[in-house]
């Protein structure tokens, strides 16, 4: 499956900078107002550095401008702790900015996320690339407000400063070209370095993240203290990171020796200025006062080339991690077309086989269904028979490998999959536990209803489920959930939870896969009669593995292996005699007395 | 500087909290499986009010199989935590062997206990790792295939591209997820491959089909033999089998006995045995009306 583009480097710039101009212009043309002004500041210093300089010797040959020299003495200060104050603001400006561009940036791919078609979730390098593109992102925000900065700033604060050296001798003028090609040099080399390590070690990465959550996270804490299989992660976690660590190491000790030759030449460079300006002034081709500001504007040149190439060796690297936020935004989408599903009709399946990425093997083979509008339709059958799979295809959640999926009689690719969500709503094996409050965890699936107590007491009712105790001391508005110090529930009251999520939705098409599985007997009699009866006029699909709640169904569906082996009614099915047969004696055998 | 020494304070305070690190083995293996007693448990979770636990006793003695039986929420799971010793009991006494659970190291803990937990752990590592996660050095000792065999994973395993060594799940490259119940079975493994004392069994076949289930509890009545469980399961006709049943309501053990005392006793157990016996005694006309085409 090949998904991606390629994104080259220029490219990227150019649609940073877009981004960031149009996320938020106003912000940006004050901070380029704000760069510029700040770059013509370094002149004026060295010119009333100079200025200072010739006033002080002629004030110590003849004892004259006295109070010139203070003038200028005191300008020249002020100045500099106005620089200080500007640089200050410039910071802030700059953090607003960057800030406000990583929220856009972010937004822009959640937004992304949302659009892609499950299948692309079940592609195990997709994890990878919305990592990747979530830390892209912040990266490219605060590299774009680096090249802003970089232009706006940097680039003529250097070319003031050269033009101000050109007036004063046009030979001094090479003084940047000095400073400037070493530094030019290292920067290519070490950004190059950088960005491949960083590539080639993101999955290392992620994998010695997975392994130390396996002993130290929420999900897994439990189960890896009882087994004592920490040492069995830990070991693994080491071996990793010995691994990444290596690679680092290999890869900062090359940055060193390249920046130890380096900064050689950088001396040199430095030798080359005072060299170059000592022989100037012994020539007597400049002033005293020039040879000064010369050595003052060398210096402050390669303060700034240092904060130049420290800025732009970040955003280089940055702005190749760029790279992978367009990769990942410019991913095909696939929602379908145009139409609208309404639901209001049969759901048809036409040979239709999936198979998962990565696997040889089909999860669903061949499967024709037609279900019914108003129709409940059970689903049983043997573990990893490709049940939980036939449900996503049914909720338009994963586009099959091949055959047809029709809503309405419309092909599933001609209909926007949002429409085929708004109307169905379901109990999934995985339910989401959210650790949010009682309220939202039911309204969520119909948040324009999130103060609608009474419809929401109304379905806590139908489920039986009573929140009127010492355990709900807020109510309806009580935490859910021990992360932020919410109730912890148990295993089956998050699980009616879900149903009553499901259940508060409005909708026409209704899925449960094995929704009471936690849930204990008496009130799972008491739901399954209530789902019969508020799914009368619904399509409704139920994955069960008690095939005593199958009974009710109007036509059950026996799968194995990936088909639809068995299709009748209980009493049929009984009558063929098949695998629903056995499975049915099997379980009924256990009530017997 | 500043700002790391402020991270640092809470490191500090990390680092104060009070460890649980028995490094010293109490448990004295005598061969057998352990006495376990509950006595006048009172317990409420850290941090919270509301009483979870409201004065239970109960023992599990020697190859003795246990079932927890409740409505949601009247704290079986609870119970199960305090056995582990991941929690101390407010009042009263949980021991196993005489010694407080809570006193047990992780060694004495793995060498008592398999469990398989409700929301057990699916390890995005390989599949024979998954199994032989706590034991890597002698897995030789407990052979794959038997395991395999017993649990009905040679199905599943097929699928795999390769096999054994497959990476599980879809987070890391290479990986292949598997369905939910056959996870839940890989979990039955683990716990099997462990070899311990006493099996506990939170709802360990929500997501088996009946097939599976059954064939499951009848491998396992053989292979506990000599061995203690505590079984919590929502599947009634499961618990029969055991030599006692606990039936929990509202943090209080409200009735228990066999099977036949309890229903016998026609109170809350007997009432949730025939909600769930109603499921397979009669079959309801379907009297929906809804007409369909056969396909």
């Amino acid at each position: 499956m090949k998904v991606f583009n390629k994104n080259s480097f220029i490219s990227i710039i150019s649609k940073n900078l877009k981004l960031l101009v149009t996320s938020s212009p106003r912000i940006m043309i004050f901070f380029i107002l704000w760069s510029i002004i700040y770059a013509g500041i370094d002149p004026l210093i060295l010119y009333i550095d100079k200025m200072f300089i010739e006033l002080l010797n002629i004030h110590l040959e003849n004892n004259t401008m006295y109070q010139q020299v203070l003038t200028f003495l005191f300008v020249s200060l002020a100045i500099k702790i106005y620089r200080g104050f500007h640089d200050c603001m410039m910071g802030y400006i700059a953090e607003n900015s960057i800030l406000e561009a990583i929220r856009q940036f972010r937004m822009t791919v959640y937004k992304k996320c949302n659009r892609l078609s499950l299948d692309n979730f079940e592609v195990n390098g997709l994890y990878n690339t919305i990592e990747k593109a979530i830390r892209g992102s912040e990266q490219i925000s605060s590299s774009s407000g680096l090249i802003i900065y970089l232009l706006s700033f940097h680039l003529i604060s250097v070319i003031s400063i050269t033009v101000y050296l050109f007036t004063l001798n046009k030979i001094l003028a090479f003084v940047v070209v000095f400073i400037f090609i070493p530094k030019f040099i290292s920067l290519k080399i070490k950004g190059k370095y950088q960005y491949k390590l960083r590539d080639s070690l993101t999955a290392d990465l992620r994998r010695a993240d997975y392994l130390k959550k396996c002993i130290v996270d929420r999900n897994f804490f439990k189960e890896t203290r009882i087994l004592n299989a920490k040492l069995f992660f830990r070991k693994q976690w080491i071996e990793k990171m010995i691994e990444i660590i290596g690679a680092e190491w290999k890869v900062d000790l090359k940055i060193f020796m390249i920046d130890l030759f380096l900064s050689f030449f950088t001396f040199i460079g430095y030798v080359a200025t005072f060299a170059l300006a000592a022989f100037l002034l012994f020539y007597d081709k400049i002033q005293v006062a020039s040879f000064a500001v010369t050595l003052i504007a060398a210096t402050r040149l390669f303060t700034i080339l240092d904060s130049f190439t420290n800025l732009f060796s970040q955003s280089y690297h940055n702005i190749i991690n760029g790279k992978f936020v367009y990769d990942f935004l410019e991913m095909k989408e696939d929602l379908g077309g145009n139409k609208i599903a309404t639901l209001n009709n049969d759901i048809t399946l036409k040979d239709v086989s999936y198979i998962y990425y990565g696997s040889k093997t089909k999860a669903l083979n061949n499967i024709n269904v037609c279900i019914k509008k108003g129709e409940t339709v059970a689903i049983v059958g043997h573990n990893g028979s490709g049940k939980s799979t036939l449900t996503k295809i049914l909720l338009g959640l994963y586009r099959v490998t091949s055959g047809q999926v029709l809503y309405d009689s419309i092909d599933i690719n001609d209909i926007n999959t949002y429409s085929i969500y708004e109307q169905s709503s379901a109990v999934l094996q995985n339910y989401g536990r959210y650790n949010l409050t009682f309220r939202e965890n039911i309204a969520l699936s119909d948040i324009s209803n999130l103060e609608n107590d009474d419809k929401i007491k109304g379905i806590l009712k139908n489920l039986n489920y009573n929140i009127n105790n010492d355990k709900y001391i807020n109510g309806l508005d009580s935490n859910i959930g021990r992360e932020f110090g919410g109730i912890e529930l148990s295993g089956g009251e998050w699980q009616l939870l879900s149903i009553a999520r499901a259940l508060f939705k409005k909708s026409c098409f209704v899925v449960l896969d094995e929704p009471t599985s936690a849930i204990d007997p008496i009130r799972e009699s008491e739901i399954y009669n209530l789902f019969i009866q508020l799914t009368k006029d619904k399509t409704a699909v139920i994955v069960t593995h008690r095939l005593g709640s199958a009974v009710l169904a109007d036509r059950i569906l026996v799968m194995e292996k990936g088909a639809i082996v068995e299709v009748g009614t209980h009493k049929e099915l009984i009558e063929i005699n098949g695998t629903y047969a056995r499975m049915y004696r099997e379980q009924s055998r256990w009530y017997e007395r | 500087m500043k700002q790391n020494s402020e991270y640092f304070k809470d490191v500090n305070i990390f680092m104060s909290y009070k460890e649980h690190n028995n490094k010293e083995n109490l448990f004295v293996d005598e061969g057998k499986s352990p006495i376990i007693k509950f006595e006048n448990v009172y317990f409420s979770y850290p941090d919270t009010k509301l009483e979870v636990l409201k004065g239970v006793t109960f023992e599990i003695r020697e190859a003795n199989q246990l079932a927890l039986v409740g409505y949601n929420g009247s704290g079986k799971s609870t119970i199960v935590k305090l056995i582990l010793g991941l929690y101390k009991p407010d009042s009263g006494s949980v021991t196993i062997n005489n010694i407080p659970a809570h006193l047990l190291s992780k060694d004495d803990i793995k060498n008592i206990f398999s469990v398989v937990f409700q929301d057990f752990a699916k390890y995005q590592i390989s599949f024979e790792n998954n199994i032989y996660l706590n034991n890597m050095d002698n897995s030789d000792k407990y052979d794959l295939n038997k395991i395999v065999d017993s649990l009905d994973l040679q199905y599943t395993l097929n699928k795999l591209p390769k096999k054994e060594k497959t990476i599980l799940g879809k987070e890391f490259e290479n990986g292949i997820d598997i369905s939910l119940g056959e996870w839940q079975k890989l979990a039955f493994a683990r716990s099997l491959a462990s070899q311990s004392y006493v099996y506990i069994l939170d709802e360990p076949t929500a997501a088996l089909d009946p097939l599976a289930e059954s064939e499951l509890y009848e491998k396992f009545k053989m292979l506990m033999k000599n061995k203690s469980t505590l079984l919590i399961s929502h599947r009634l006709g499961s618990t029969k089998m055991a030599d006692t049943i606990i039936v929990l309501n509202d943090g209080k053990i409200i009735e228990s006995g066999t099977h036949n005392e309890l229903i016998d006793k026609n109170g809350l157990y007997c009432e949730m045995f025939e909600a769930q016996k109603k499921w397979y005694s009669k079959l309801p006309a379907n009297d929906r009306g809804v007409e369909y085409e056969s396909i």
